[in-house]
């Protein structure tokens, strides 16, 4: 009896174990083979800080939105952020909605601070994952290519229903990689 | 019994024969008893070594396949981040057919699954870029691992699984959560501490202080603060369950339980905490109008429940070192503290005096009980509630001196009493 439930046990152990990033990987793909493209304008998050372990920590200057008179939020609460682009073809947050709305591009964000009717975010995608080497190098592109007045650097990220997964990270006009490759080459 | 031990009986028989104490048929019987194989037991170092190299196998591979990941193709990836995870899915299963009794096996395929559910999260969510906070990524985690608790009947897993949900229930909290999740996650873990507390003493020790480390730690987060600093009332509360729950299971040497002495040194370390002046401008009964309503139940339950249980020890005169009226007289003194207002002396002081007046009792208690343990237990409280006031108080050189020569002093003569009482009874 005993032996029939550790088996049991073990079969919906391993069916689970498997199931949830198998589910992460598909939920994933759908939004990069389904999604609509967006262009997220990066910024320093800290001159220091903005690059730490295998990962580039994102800051985008779309993090904030005025809220309508009537909405009142709260630090942790989330939100979601219905897309548009600019006359540069940007991604720019047109408002927040507490519910998801239907039939427009938007993602969920947790809001962190607020300063009268202006209140600021957090996106979900705020990390790029590089190796170690890499992130050390693309520190110093990323510096070069975000000088005042020439900032040509955003995160290529795909939005379906309210899910959104970084594509490519561009830096100086090209992907992260090839930069680095640029770069390289360059020395 | 040890071998080493079961030769020394052995070896005694014949003495014991001649000294009429054993008739020599009785002696053949207990050195046959003795001289026979015992049943395989386990073999405490193989299974740490099975655990150790488990562990050190997954990180390694985990590291391998990092240095050179960002090259591999997105598919590739994908199927790589799954291969130690069905490994030890693989492997599990031919352990459960071929090896259900063999701990090193269980322990060591349960270390390696362990660790192999955390790297195929983590390496999905850094091949697609899905940030996610901390407390998430703990908590999937958690939850498809503490199957393996009670598949393989793994101790490594159960605490591993006692630490993350610890973590999370800190992340949770960082995050802006609540945390109240953590009590049906600890309770997950409460059948495992029964089930185990067969295989060893040491393994069952181990198992239980983790557990109860982790009620500590992860109730007093997911119970928030009610007041402002309440959460300390919290933390003394759990600490005092420990308490009262160790010296009532086993009363006659309760020290021995894990949950006493956890929930003995908690107390006295936090009341000596609680000894500094400074501490009190955060501690009051002002209430904290962001606290959630799982706060109020948490407080609520941990209240009844500890009131309970300290009545209960109170009154059969539960605790070994310090019976439990001493003990359980901290926490209404503590209650009465937070109503000091402004006056942050008066609580410094009462509860320094308090952990000074612990120690004496304990010492007294050492001293009738000649217990040296018991004896050496209150001379260190009375030593941290003395020394402790040398940070925050304006004591001169000759005095902390005379006070460092006097605690000295009585510490040496109450062992050399306890030595020689002992002596004279043997």
């Amino acid at each position: 009896m005993m032996r029939r439930a550790r088996w049991i046990l073990f079969g919906a152990a391993v069916i689970a174990q498997v199931a949830v990033p198998v589910c992460m990987i598909l939920g994933s793909e759908d939004v990069l083979s389904a999604g609509a493209a967006y262009r997220f304008q990066t910024e320093p998050v800290d001159p220091e800080d903005a690059f730490r372990g295998k990962y580039v920590a994102l800051g985008f200057a779309a993090d904030s939105c005025v809220a309508d008179s009537l909405q009142r939020f709260r630090p942790h609460q989330k939100v979601y952020a219905v897309l548009g682009t600019d006359d540069a073809g940007l991604a720019r947050v047109q408002r927040l909605s507490r519910m998801r709305p239907g039939r427009v591009d938007c993602v969920k964000v947790t809001v962190t601070w607020m300063a009268g009717r202006a209140v600021h975010f957090r996106y979900p995608f705020d990390k790029f994952f590089l190796r170690e080497d890499e992130a050390a190098d693309a520190e110093r592109l990323y510096r070069k290519a975000n000088r005042p007045g020439k900032q040509d650097s955003y995160a290529v990220v795909r939005v379906k229903n309210g899910a959104a997964v970084i594509e490519d990270l561009v830096i100086g006009g090209l992907p992260v990689r090839e930069a680095l490759r640029k770069g390289r080459a360059g020395e | 019994m040890r071998a080493r031990d079961r030769k020394v009986l052995v070896d005694e028989l014949p003495a014991l024969v001649d000294a009429e104490l054993v008739t020599e048929k009785q002696a053949a019987r207990i050195k046959e008893h003795y001289s026979t194989p015992q049943a395989l037991r386990p073999n405490a170092a193989l299974i740490a070594f099975s655990i150790l190299g488990s562990i050190l196998l997954a990180a390694g591979i985990i590291l391998i396949l990092a240095h050179n990941w960002s090259d591999i193709p997105r598919a590739i990836r994908t199927i790589i981040a799954f291969l130690p995870l069905v490994a030890g899915q693989i492997v599990g299963g031919w352990v459960l057919m071929k090896r259900p009794a063999s701990l090193p096996w269980k322990e060591g395929v349960a270390s390696f699954s362990f660790l192999a559910v955390g790297a195929a999260i983590a390496l999905v969510s850094q091949i697609y870029h899905i940030a996610g906070g901390m407390e998430s990524y703990l908590l999937v985690w958690m939850l498809l691992a503490v199957p393996l608790v009670y598949v393989y009947g793994s101790v490594t897993a159960a605490e591993l699984y006692g630490v993350g949900i610890t973590a999370w229930a800190i992340a949770e909290r960082v995050a802006g959560g609540t945390a109240a999740g953590f009590w049906l996650f600890l309770a997950a873990l409460a059948p495992a501490c029964f089930v185990l507390r067969r295989r060893s003493p040491l393994s069952s020790g181990l198992l239980t202080g983790t557990f109860c480390i982790s009620l500590v730690c992860g109730g007093t987060l997911a119970t928030g603060s009610v007041t402002q600093g309440s959460w300390v009332l919290v933390m003394l509360a759990l600490f005092q369950i420990l308490f009262a729950a160790g010296a009532l299971y086993s009363i006659d040497d309760a020290w021995r339980t894990p949950p006493y002495r956890i929930g003995l040194l908690g107390l006295c370390v936090t009341y000596a905490v609680l000894s500094f002046r400074g501490l009190w401008e955060h501690l009051s009964y002002t209430v904290n109008a962001d606290a959630a309503v799982t706060s109020y139940l948490g407080t609520g339950v941990v209240g009844i429940v500890c009131v309970t249980a300290s009545v209960t020890a109170l009154m059969q005169g539960a605790g070994t070192i310090v019976t439990a009226g001493p003990v359980l007289a901290g926490l209404p003194l503590a209650l009465a503290c937070f109503a000091a207002g402004e006056n942050h002396w008066v609580p410094a002081l009462v509860l320094s005096v308090y952990v000074f007046g612990l120690g004496v009792a304990a010492l007294v208690r050492g001293l009738h009980l000649v217990s040296g343990r018991t004896v050496n237990f209150g001379f260190l409280l009375v030593a941290v509630a003395v020394l402790l006031r040398f940070f925050d108080s304006e004591w001169s050189f000759t005095v902390r001196g005379i006070a460092f020569a006097a605690l000295g002093a009585g510490f040496l003569i109450a062992n050399v009493f306890v030595a020689r009482r002992k002596g004279a009874r043997t």
